[in-house]
């Protein structure tokens, strides 16, 4: 018996059936002490994703997690989901949902990205002793839509986007976005240049004993004192834009 | 809203100083995407997968 089936035998994964199409709350914790998967169950291809994904969480999850496993367990789990692209390609599953299905996962790193861009700048604010207000609303959509001309973003959308985040304490909303980032680029990059499946059981084992700097110097990427930050080199960025490039190339602005 | 929002933003921001490599790496990331991609819309899936047919597919790739 698989871990899989031991994990649907022991009620580990919870169903809820879902019919919103665009909020994903699908999650894996601790409740009342015991490990637990939660998925939204919307019948269709993306719950393949959903169950495989927070797998992956559930196989390195543990009370007390170690840096590596902070930074880079949604990596692990996006390392999964590649994986499983690739997967439903060979299988021949059906061409046009395959076709969304990888659209999806992009469309889902845009507004993640959309989303750090946005609580940067509210930070920038509140650093320097602004509290939020409407005016400050309007000018950060001011500098948003000049510093990025793809980004398309209104009043709207800018005010929901800051609702989510900010609207409740729930930090794992505030998390997710620069989870899913530094995930979707991790990923990438593993699969183009790793063993993936090694790593993958290879991190499973071991991801909550290790640093997240032991985790970068494994995939032989890079951290500087830059401006008095650690940061990742120019090298290292490059490694992981090229991967992501690789992935995405069809979303290309001039495409 | 902005009661809240302000209210978070405080607790939020410590987090994000004590993390900051997290936050930092993830920001530059985030701007390459906005910088050099277009925002596409979201594909509804069309079709039905029953819940065991799911599983089915699960198992065989976790296998």
């Amino acid at each position: 018996m698989t871990k899989f089936d031991k994990a649907i035998d022991l009620g580990i994964i919870d169903i809820n059936i879902s019919d919103n199409q665009f909020i994903n709350s699908s999650v894996c914790n601790y409740i009342d002490n015991y490990p637990n998967i939660t998925v939204d169950i919307k019948h269709n291809i993306s719950d393949t994703l959903n169950i495989c994904h927070e797998f992956m969480h559930y196989l390195n999850l543990e009370r007390t997690l170690s840096s590596a496993r902070f930074y880079f367990s949604e990596s692990i789990s996006m390392l999964s989901d590649e994986k499983l692209e690739k997967f439903l390609d060979k299988e021949n599953y059906n061409n046009d949902e395959y076709y969304l299905f990888k659209r999806n996962r992009f469309y889902d790193s845009y507004n993640c990205a959309k989303a750090v861009l946005i609580t940067n700048y509210l930070f920038e604010y509140y650093k320097n002793g602004e509290i939020l207000t409407d005016d400050i609303i309007k000018n950060i959509l001011i500098e948003l839509n000049n510093e990025y001309t793809n980004i398309d973003l209104d009043y709207i959308e800018l005010k929901k986007i800051i609702e989510i985040i900010f609207g409740s304490n729930r930090l794992n909303y505030f998390y997710q976005s620069f989870g899913h980032i530094l995930g979707i680029f991790i990923s990438n990059y593993i699969l183009n240049h790793f063993d993936s499946s090694g790593l993958i059981s290879y991190y499973n084992g071991n991801i909550n004993k290790m640093f997240y700097e032991d985790f970068l110097s494994k995939i032989s990427l890079k951290l500087q004192i830059k401006n008095d930050r650690l940061i990742l080199d120019d090298l290292s960025f490059q490694k992981l834009f090229d991967s992501f490039d690789i992935n995405f190339n069809a979303y290309r602005k001039k495409l | 809203m902005f009661e809240r929002v302000n209210g978070t933003l405080s607790n939020f921001y410590h987090k994000y100083l004590n993390q900051r490599p997290f936050f930092d790496i993830s920001l530059v990331l985030a701007d390459f995407i906005v910088s050099n991609y277009k925002e596409i819309k979201y594909g509804i899936y069309y079709k039905y997968i029953p819940i065991n047919e799911t599983y089915r597919i699960c198992k065989k790739f976790l296998y």
